[in-house]
């Protein structure tokens, strides 16, 4: 099915495109909306995204969903940090400030799925960028630090101010 | 340590389980959709300098010609039909083209007197009203069209299909196979069309019997008598409908009928009434139902 799809997008036909945007751009538009403050902003980094993913859909070899899905997120996510790198400088931040203990408690997630979402959302947007690569994209430190441009030292130290800033959000949200 | 683990699996777990739209968003795919198509879906004209190679070797002379051909400013300019309706044009020297929708082509902003290249991709109209040069070729694919006198000729040679077909509207030209030498030529005349195949290097021309090949452009379509199973071939390529017959006997139906300009509906509505049958319109596709031809 979806294989099928992809050869009518490959002779560029725009109506597979659509029916292709139609099935994935939420999916996406979620992915982007975790990475900036506004709807208009995801909303572009989607379509820029997509426009790369139809030029280069050529070169990509469907095995399935799940390989096309993350092909797409990396997409995205690049899209993202292409954007915001525009807008925002991330600045170096040395160890010391990062030496803060987290409490041993667990918060109690009586929360709703959407209640997590909007948590990572309301981070500062230098820490929603790491904790977004680092926990839910799955890039390493060092990756980060050359996406970003900055030392792995320093993502580091937004990782856990991240993480703290979450936890204390949470404890509050329970 | 522990505990970071733990909140970033946590975060991650519950990310992953939502995939529909956020809360609060206006944002939806077909406004994301509606906004792409303003975006991207435009005629795109590029203009690009011709680059010329050096090599190492290259001598005063050679700096001497180059400088000449750039101050000539010659470019070469390409147009991408990206939108949803064919568009018309005029090469440099005021001969027409027509271009189909998700066609392009190439040409150069500076017409030679000997010989003028043009590259295509998609559907193309080419109308050769004046002779400002003494050849004009047109590339599509592995097919060359050659065109030494007045002549208009439609090409059609989608990246997904497995022919070049070359019909002649008026006049007559020549065309090659690109690896074929130029003594292989094959002279089409004008009410002729020729197909040249992709892979297999076929070149073959006969009568054209396609009344319809010129419709993306004229917008008028014509039936003589064909069977149904021809005319939702048709229908199917102009209207990008999604038609099907509910059983075989209906494919033989015979219609006839000519169409300018017209929606989709009165077609069906019309094969519906002459054909005595029963549209069945479930929203995504279009189904004829009835007795049928047998």
């Amino acid at each position: 099915m979806t294989e099928e799809l992809i050869n009518q997008i490959k002779g560029n036909k725009r109506k597979a495109q659509q029916e292709f945007y139609n099935k994935y751009s939420v999916q996406m538009f979620r992915l982007a909306y975790r990475y900036v403050d506004n709807e208009q902003d995801a909303g572009s980094i989607v379509n820029t995204g997509f426009y790369k993913i139809f030029n280069n859909i050529n070169r990509f070899i469907y095995k399935n969903d799940i390989s096309l899905i993350g092909w797409m997120k990396k997409i995205i996510t690049n899209e993202a940090l292409l954007f915001l790198r525009q807008k925002f400088t991330y600045n170096e931040l040395d160890d010391i400030s990062s030496a803060v203990l987290f409490s041993e408690e667990m918060p109690d997630n009586n929360l709703m799925l959407e209640d997590y979402y909007r948590l990572i959302r309301e981070l500062p947007n230098d820490l929603r960028t790491v904790f977004n690569l680092f926990a839910i994209e799955g890039y390493s430190h060092k990756e980060i630090a050359e996406l970003l441009n900055i030392k792995e030292a320093s993502s580091r130290v937004y990782l856990t101010r991240a993480r703290k800033m979450l936890q204390e959000n949470l404890t509050k949200n329970k | 340590m522990g505990n970071n683990i733990n909140i970033d699996d946590l975060f991650k777990d519950r990310i992953n389980q939502i995939n529909d739209l956020p809360d609060n968003v206006e944002w939806n795919s077909k406004k994301g959709w509606s906004e792409y198509e303003k975006q991207y879906f435009t005629v795109k004209v590029k203009v690009r300098r011709i680059y010329y190679y050096l090599t190492a070797a290259a001598s005063v002379l050679i700096m001497v010609a180059l400088f000449v051909i750039f101050n000539r400013n010659d470019k070469i300019i390409s147009v991408h039909n990206q939108t949803e309706e064919k568009m018309e044009f005029s090469l440099p020297d005021g001969n027409s083209v027509w271009l189909n929708k998700n066609s392009s082509i190439e040409y150069p902003s500076r017409i030679a007197k000997k010989q003028v290249k043009i590259l295509v991709n998609g559907e193309v109209y080419i109308e050769i009203s004046n002779l400002r040069s003494q050849q004009y070729t047109v590339k599509a694919h592995n097919a060359i069209v050659i065109a030494e006198a007045l002549a208009s000729f439609n090409i059609k040679s989608y990246p997904d299909e497995d022919n070049t077909d070359i019909s002649v509207a008026s006049g007559a030209i020549k065309i090659v196979e690109e690896k074929y030498k130029q003594g292989l030529a094959l002279l089409v005349t004008q009410g002729n069309y020729c197909s040249v195949h992709r892979s297999q290097k076929l070149v073959y021309a006969s009568i054209n019997k396609n009344d319809n090949y010129l419709a993306w452009k004229t917008g008028k379509l014509i039936f003589n008598n064909q069977p149904l199973a021809t005319v939702m071939d048709i229908l199917d390529k102009y209207y990008d409908a999604k038609i099907e017959l509910e059983n075989d006997a209906i494919a033989y139906c015979l219609f006839s009928g000519s169409f300018e300009q017209k929606p989709i509906e009165v077609i069906l509505n019309q094969i519906q009434s002459d054909l005595n049958l029963k549209i069945i319109n479930t929203g995504k596709k279009i189904i004829f139902s009835g007795k049928g031809c047998l």
